[in-house]
């Protein structure tokens, strides 16, 4: 178990390198002056003086190796951006005016909140109705909800979100068209939280949409699967209700692969969903990194990534580890 | 009789199956006892015969073929019906001039003529970059956008872009996916353990976010208004998005060598290599038809995503994506939707017909899922 | 439809598809339907026996055309008996013991007509559909029998000797084909029990051993403790001759071998002390030596819970030693039953010769194992005369006719042959 572990931490670190690396050297595509340019907008605005911005511009470049763009210089700046990496310093965010670290700190919360809360619903929704589409398979409720998942799946983030502002907030006018708050002070306390709430609603509405039908199909394959299984006939021969084979025997064994499944949305669920953040102007990670990328913020862009591809290798991990968990079967080793 | 059938194959001696129940378990396998041994009464279908005949019988599937066979139509050849496609939908007629009502809080005037009572309203307009804005009307379907082109005709132009970025991008992910993935399985050993460690540190890119920062980087490097700066990016799609196939390829080879028949053509003297290329065609085409299928619509959407973004083609092509990126301008949005959501209603109608064809092709090429 | 129709056209197929699912829709309300016991309460033919299988017809409604796996079939259990059921794959066997579960495959399949008789006891309800209690007497200083109080002025419910509560029971013969399923629930398990032929799956995989024991233990033992199934549980695992039952009890099915599996799928059948066990092919996953130690095991514990079984099998060695009673089919009908000295001394249908002659031996010396030639027909289609007449070695003229009746050629030993027509006079000559 714990040999497996460290075997699986391992190849973990080794994909993280990999990826490193190639990221990295995408990003060094970015030609040096439009850094230099990013570098000086970005300190202009705090009085420093020109000379100043340049010795610390000319700094920067050094301590990072970006002015050689010849293959072993960036080679040579890459390990100088690991060894910083390794030390929890991810560079600094020119468009945030602070530490990426800082900048993710600061915004993964909100996004977090939302997909942890859109998650949450979805699971209440789409586990129960995928068990009830595969045990009633071929009837109406079946048909009806594979049909309207499909079509969810189908629809793109940003069309379903402006679809759903042009028509809620704009026709209707029921919702706001985007951000956060509409500048109810925090003091306000219920009516702030409510205020929020409120703001949340389509952006959720959006997002649980987009991928209910994916876990609902999931699950209903799943439930389908393990129904056709000879220790259902079993239980049903011990005379249990259907309920109780349902809900012990079959939704056990269906757990099984949902639970994996589920650890796959870690990178979603803290990286943010950058479209529909983008779409209703919510201020989470997904959107600032949008932002920072379209600025073409080197080091959030290099830290964001980063970021994302740390939470899909933890996914993996977490996956195998969960399904050791939920399955007896399962013996991590070997 | 599903049921009844796999009872039987399952249980005993190979004379005793009934050869309906047979043929159902294996469609893949030519074998030749079906052929000899069938009661007069049942015809063996070829096995791809078989699998249309259950593909046609899915309601959704069809309508899906149907729906992708109309946006084939539209896209390709509908623009030789338009009276606007010659010039890339341009519209040398500007007759169909609309007005943006800038504010109504101007101050009204009432008057009364004959005892009807009018009320003005003094509007002031703002004319530069919507004067060729268009509503929907009889020689424009769609409307026309601020340069002045006709949206439906632009509308089927995009989809020639948006369904050919698809379909070379997700072949081109299937060559490299099958031959890497083949190269892994068949020689296995340091070969396999080095393509499936690449195969890993792929598909742990963040897809999107990268695509984003390159098509910055792109345009920084001055590439920003040519069409080849979409192109740069696809192939970047296409170096990353092999995996799945590559995986599904090996892990095909790799089950076959386990297989207890290739253990008895090695003891016949057969060329291991030729029975797992002959075994491995049939077995492996059907999961890739359909994880091409599924592939069509996640490409399309991908191209839709960065033209939405602004970030795909340059903005003058005509792509689905560049046209639903008029979207985000808000006046557009709220006042305007003749403008996008056709192209919104393309992407959605495009994902979900590939989506059904694929689901219907899994679900014909795999008996098991079979009522 | 004799003319050589070789696929189904769209048309036929939606025609099919549209027939089929009004009758499934039309079998799964009846099935779900509710109503009082009376409706299904009958009475059995001859009081010995404990099952009564009357012209029962299951039919799976597939895309190809219905499917008659169960054409007819008529035979019984007598009580305290074991029955043997042979045939070939296929020939409908499994789905006559799944019928008497109500455990066919649905919605697909589905008990058509003919009906199934068993001797149940069921809970004595009161007017108001609740099981009554016996409770605990005391005899008085009078002599009278009173009902004996708790601390709390109760009557206290009486026990039985596993701890659950004792209830007034009815012994009722009902019809199981047309029961509905709730009330089918409360015989599954508890009155007839099913030992199913693949011991590696036939066990939840995600659950212990002791759970999966104790589940069947607090379903139909109303009022029993916690404590008081683990106990039984065990008590049943050491019946069935496993060596460390409070191990096994904390295990999980992956970790048994195929017969402590098989073993536990007994443990569980007999845990409800039913009064017949269907064990549709225990033996046929399981190798040599295991087949004989679980089949030992059966007859052992025939004996212990003077049940009878049921044993579908298509092992003609696996009959000869256990049953008393054989019943073969062939593609959906019995076409001969008797006592097992019949059938293996004295076979009659070309069928039941056929298949002793295939079975392996090792004394004679046999070139070649037999091999009936030919095939089943095909289920979808069948034939309106014998069904083995394509097959049959001696085929008569009068084979040409409509399907054979039976022949009673002994009071035990009937056929369904047109060969032995006249047979009976000669069995009575002899």
């Amino acid at each position: 178990m714990v040999k497996y572990i460290i075997k699986r931490l391992l190849l973990a670190i080794l994909i993280l390198f990999g990826v490193s690396l190639i990221i990295y050297f995408l990003l060094r595509l970015m030609p040096t002056n439009v850094i230099a340019d990013n570098y000086r907008i970005s300190h202009s605005n705090g009085g420093a003086s020109e000379e100043e911005i340049e010795r610390g511009l000319q700094a920067l470049l050094a301590a990072y190796g970006l002015e050689d763009n010849s293959f072993f210089g960036i080679i040579r700046g890459y390990f100088l951006w690991l060894g910083r990496f390794l030390q929890g310093d991810m560079g600094e965010s020119f468009k945030y005016g602070a530490s990426v670290q800082d900048v993710i700190g600061q915004y993964m919360w909100l996004s977090f909140g939302i997909s942890f809360a859109a998650l949450i619903l979805e699971m209440i929704i789409a586990i129960p109705l995928g068990i009830k589409c595969a045990v009633n398979q071929y009837g109406k409720l079946d048909y009806i909800a594979t049909i309207l998942c499909m079509v969810g799946i189908a629809f793109p983030s940003f069309f379903l979100g402006n679809l759903f502002i042009k028509w809620f907030a704009v026709d209707l006018g029921w919702f706001e068209t985007g951000g956060l708050s509409s500048g109810i002070s925090p003091d306000a306390g219920i009516a702030y939280v409510i205020d929020i709430l409120w703001h949340l609603v389509l952006p959720m509405s959006v997002m649980i949409i987009l991928s209910i039908g994916g876990l609902m199909r999931y699950t209903r394959t799943n439930t389908l699967e393990v129904l056709n299984a000879d220790y259902i006939r079993t239980a049903r021969a011990k005379g249990l209700s259907e309920g109780k084979v349902i809900y012990k025997h079959v939704f056990r064994n269906t757990m099984i692969p949902l639970v994996t499944q589920l650890s796959f949305t870690l990178p979603s669920l803290f990286g943010g969903a950058m479209i529909t953040e983008q779409i209703f102007a919510l201020p989470g990670i997904g959107n600032q990194a949008y932002q920072g990328l379209l600025a073409g913020d080197i080091f959030l862009a290099m830290g964001y990534n980063m970021f994302l591809a740390v939470l899909t290798v933890i996914g993996v991990l977490f996956a195998d580890l969960m399904y050791a968990v939920v399955d007896p079967r399962v013996k991590l080793g070997g | 009789m599903e049921e009844k059938e796999l009872e039987v194959a399952e249980e005993i001696s190979e004379e005793m199956i009934s050869e309906e129940g047979k043929s159902e378990k294996n469609p893949n396998f030519n074998d030749n006892l079906h052929g000899e041994s069938l009661s007069d009464r049942t015809k063996v279908l070829s096995p791809w015969m078989t699998v249309a005949k259950r593909f046609f019988r899915s309601k959704l599937s069809v309508i899906g073929l149907v729906t992708i066979i109309l946006l084939f139509l539209f896209s390709f050849v509908g623009p030789l019906f338009s009276p606007w496609a010659a010039d890339g939908g341009t519209v040398s007629d500007t007759t169909n001039i609309n007005l943006i009502i800038d504010g109504i809080s101007s101050p009204t005037i009432y008057y009364k003529v004959n005892g009807v009572e009018y009320e003005a309203i003094a509007i002031s307009i703002t004319v530069p970059s919507y004067v060729r804005l268009g509503g929907i009307s009889w020689a424009h379907w769609l409307g026309t956008d601020e340069s002045g082109y006709d949206v439906l005709t632009r509308l089927m132009l995009g989809g020639r872009v948006s369904l050919t970025i698809g379909f070379v991008v997700v072949i081109i992910q299937t060559i490299i996916g099958v031959i890497l993935g083949g190269l892994a399985g068949y020689f296995g050993k340091w070969v396999d353990n080095l393509i499936m460690r690449i195969v890993d540190i792929l598909s742990c890119i963040p897809t999107l976010p990268i695509m984003l920062i390159l098509s910055v980087i792109f345009t920084e490097n001055g590439l920003g208004a040519s069409i080849s700066k979409l192109y740069y990016m696809m192939i970047f799609l296409c170096a990353i998005g092999w995996t799945g196939t590559a995986r599904l390829v090996r892990g095909q080879i790799l089950s076959l060598r386990e297989q207890e028949f290739m253990l008895a053509a090695k003891a016949s003297g057969l060329s291991t290599t030729s029975k797992i290329f002959k075994h491995l065609i049939p077995n492996v085409i059907p999961q890739l038809i359909v994880s091409m299928t599924l592939g069509l619509g996640s490409v399309i959407l991908m191209e839709a995503t960065l033209g939405f973004l602004g970030l795909g083609a340059p903005l003058g092509t005509a792509t689905w994506g560049n046209l639903i990126n008029l979207a985000s301008t808000a006046d557009y949005r709220e006042y305007y939707p003749n403008l996008w959501v056709g192209a919104g209603v393309c992407i959605t109608l495009a994902i979900l017909a590939f989506n059904f064809v694929g689901d219907g092709l899994r679900d014909a090429f795999d008996p098991k899922m079979k009522r | 439809m004799a003319d050589k129709k070789h696929y189904i056209s769209r048309s036929e197929s939606r025609a099919i598809a549209k027939e089929n699912s009004r009758a499934i829709r039309h079998f799964e309300k009846l099935k779900k339907r509710k109503c009082k016991p009376e409706e299904y309460t009958t009475v059995m033919q001859d009081d010995h026996n404990i099952v009564e299988f009357d012209d029962l017809h299951t039919y799976f409604f597939s895309d190809a055309g219905t499917v008659k796996a169960v054409n007819g079939v008529s035979f019984s259990i007598p009580e305290g008996s074991t029955v043997g059921v042979v045939g070939e794959s296929g020939c409908g066997k499994s789905v006559t013991s799944l019928s008497l579960m109500q455990l066919v495959q649905a919605p697909s399949g589905q008990i058509v007509s003919g009906s199934i008789r068993f001797k149940a006891s069921l809970f004595k309800r009161d007017a108001r559909g609740r099981k009554i209690p016996v409770y605990e007497t005391v005899t008085d200083a009078d002599g009278k029998e009173q009902f004996k109080l708790d601390a709390k002025g109760r009557k206290i419910i009486k026990k039985n000797e596993l701890g659950g509560n004792v209830y007034e029971m009815e012994d009722r013969v009902v019809d199981i084909a047309k029961m509905p399923v709730d009330a089918m629930r409360s015989i599954r398990g508890r009155e007839i029990a099913m030992i199913f032929q693949e011991p590696m799956t036939s066990l939840n995989p995600v659950f212990t051993i002791g759970n999966q024991l104790d589940e069947v233990g607090l379903l139909h033992i109303q009022g029993i403790s916690k404590a008081q199934v683990k106990a039984h549980s065990i008590d049943m695992l050491k019946l069935v001759g496993i060596a460390d039952p409070e191990g096994v009890y904390k295990k999980y099915p992956h970790e048994l071998s195929g017969g402590m599996r098989q073993r536990v799928m007994i443990a569980i059948a007999l845990l409800c002390n039913p009064k017949l066990i269907i064990a549709d092919e225990p033996t046929t996953a399981l190798d040599v030596t295991i087949q004989a130690q679980i089949l030992d095991l059966l007859r052992e514990i025939k004996g212990k819970i003077n049940g009878s079984i049921m044993l579908i099998t298509h092992d003609l060695g696996v009959v000869a030693e256990m049953a008393d009673y054989v019943v073969v089919m062939y593609a959906g009908k019995v076409i001969e039953m008797g006592t097992a000295e019949d059938i293996f001394d004295r076979p009659l249908h070309p069928y039941t010769i056929g298949l002793q002659k295939s079975k392996p031996t090792v004394n004679e010396d046999v070139e070649k194992l037999y091999c009936i030639p030919g095939f089943v027909p095909n289920p979808i289609d069948m034939p309106n005369y014998c069904y083995f007449r394509d097959r049959c070695e001696k085929c008569i003229e009068k084979c040409a006719g409509e399907y054979p009746g039976y022949i009673q050629v002994t009071p035990t030993h009937k056929v369904a042959c047109y060969l032995y027509e006249n047979a009976k006079e000669d069995g009575d000559a002899k």
